[in-house]
């Protein structure tokens, strides 16, 4: 029972963390038992595995301070290398090409016009004037065209003599 | 001269031109009788018809004392754009294209009545010829009717109807040089009352009737839309007369139109309040012109000629299947 007691006490016996009194009880168990001094021994073993793993961490400090001089060791950089670096990033080069791409795109398609709605009048009036002669079979709908266009009357009158062909083999 | 020579002179006179003068009644009845039918009779038919450089085959619907309507059914030859390199152009064809199909995809209604003015007016400007022609359309006898005009610049129609019920069957439109421009003849017909009615039950369904987005106003309503006195034009083409004015609705305007007609022909001016400056942007593809000190915008497409400009205010829209050299003489007459 003793033995056990004194195993459990190991670890805070090398931190140094006893009281005199079980400290000096557990020197005199480890005087006379094997299995408690090998045990302690493992574990001073395995301390000095783990201290040799562990790097000490810079203290905030340094790390200020280490930055500083850097800072003044090391050449200043331009407003100018500053912008040429972000922008000729890749992500940023990317991302603005397909941005370009897509306002040139909307503003081909939408066509912005300083008074868009007149020219879907002019649009509704030449659709109503049409649509109002071709639903009147009654009435013309035939004129000499303005000088400067022209109707190609020549597949108006293949057109109509197919008709006229259909029509006789009827 | 003695009393006697002159009576036996007068009575010849009378005698002779008494056939004219019948003849020329007749034709005007023919041409009633025909607008009668067109209004009286029951048929369902199909129907080809070309324009420009376009042929359909379509479907024609009308039950007696109803619309007519019609639908297409295929289309036999199609225009082809004419500029395939210039963008705005192909642009706007497709558009065209799309709402065109639009349409096409649903029956249309179709008026096709003359108005008793437009009778009279046709009278006075047009000389009507009637014969008896005999050859079969759609199984049908046939007479022709041609309508031509007294004055330069103005088509020829030529109307074949049936004999039996004066019902139209072929319509050919020539130009001024006598080109063939257009015509329609039916290819099947049916008056047989049960058939008509069978067909119009199975499409009547499928009709959706699109409310008119415009309606007859007086003089003075359009003062009131305007805001001032309705501008019309002092220069008129030959025989062509104010028929009626419109009051339109589109997109929150309301514009004026005031329709002129011959008889045959039709064109219309649109008056509308200006609400911001045009530009050279809203008119690309047309040509500007100046007519005084106005700039003024003309296009052609297909038979339609216009013109656009702005004036004190309103903004003008002329069109109509017109000769170009007179509507530049009622854009003027506007104008001053």
């Amino acid at each position: 029972m003793k033995h056990h007691k004194i195993q459990n006490q190991l670890s805070a016996y090398l931190d140094n963390e006893l009281k005199p009194e079980v400290r000096r009880m557990v020197e005199m168990h480890l005087i006379d038992c094997q299995d408690c001094k090998d045990m302690l021994e493992d574990f001073q073993h395995n301390r000095q595995q783990i201290s040799d793993l562990i790097h000490p961490a810079p203290s905030m400090k340094n790390a200020v301070l280490a930055m500083i001089q850097e800072a003044e060791t090391t050449p200043r950089k331009g407003l100018l290398s500053i912008i040429r670096q972000w922008v000729f990033q890749p992500f940023t080069v990317g991302a603005t090409a397909f941005s370009t791409i897509c306002l040139i795109i909307a503003l081909f398609y939408m066509n912005p016009s300083p008074n868009p709605q007149y020219d879907e009048l002019l649009e509704y009036y030449f659709g109503f004037q049409t649509e109002e002669i071709s639903n009147n079979p009654l009435k013309s709908n035939v004129v000499v065209p303005l000088s400067n266009e022209t109707i190609d009357t020549e597949e108006i009158i293949e057109d109509s003599d197919a008709l006229f062909d259909f029509f006789m083999s009827e | 001269m003695p009393r006697q020579i002159k009576t036996l002179l007068f009575i010849l006179s009378i005698v002779t031109f008494l056939p004219l003068c019948q003849t020329i009644s007749a034709d005007i009845d023919i041409l009633k009788e025909i607008v009668e039918a067109e209004h009286e009779l029951s048929y369902v038919g199909v129907r080809l018809r070309t324009s420009g450089s376009r042929t359909v085959e379509e479907m024609v619907i009308h039950e007696s004392k109803k619309d007519t309507y019609r639908k297409i059914i295929s289309i036999l030859g199609e225009e082809k754009s004419i500029d395939e390199g210039n963008r705005d152009r192909r642009d706007r064809d497709r558009r065209r294209g799309r709402e065109r199909e639009d349409r096409e995809e649903r029956w249309e209604r179709q008026r096709s009545q003359f108005s008793i003015s437009e009778i009279r007016l046709i009278a006075e400007n047009y000389e009507l010829e009637h014969k008896r022609w005999g050859e079969k359309i759609a199984g049908y006898k046939t007479d022709i009717l041609i309508i031509k005009p007294k004055f330069e610049g103005r088509p020829t129609k030529y109307i074949y109807f049936a004999h039996e019920n004066r019902l139209i069957l072929k319509v050919q439109d020539l130009d001024a040089a006598s080109v063939l421009r257009g015509m329609f003849v039916y290819t099947r017909i049916s008056f047989n009352p049960d058939t008509v009615s069978k067909k119009w039950d199975e499409f009547s369904e499928e009709i959706r009737v699109r409310p008119r987005t415009y309606g007859i106003i007086s003089i003075n309503d359009a003062n009131k839309i305007l805001k001032k006195k309705l501008i019309q034009p002092t220069y008129l083409p030959s025989g062509f007369q104010l028929q009626r004015v419109y009051k339109h609705s589109y997109r929150g305007r309301h514009p004026v139109r005031l329709k002129y007609t011959d008889g045959l022909l039709d064109f219309n001016i649109f008056e509308t309040l200006e609400k911001e400056g045009s530009t050279d942007r809203d008119h690309r593809g047309w040509t500007k012109v100046a007519v005084g000190d106005t700039t003024v915008f003309k296009h052609s497409r297909g038979s339609t000629n216009a013109f656009s400009w702005s004036n004190k205010d309103i903004r003008f829209f002329l069109a109509g299947p017109i000769p170009s050299t007179e509507m530049e003489k009622i854009v003027e007459s506007i104008l001053q």
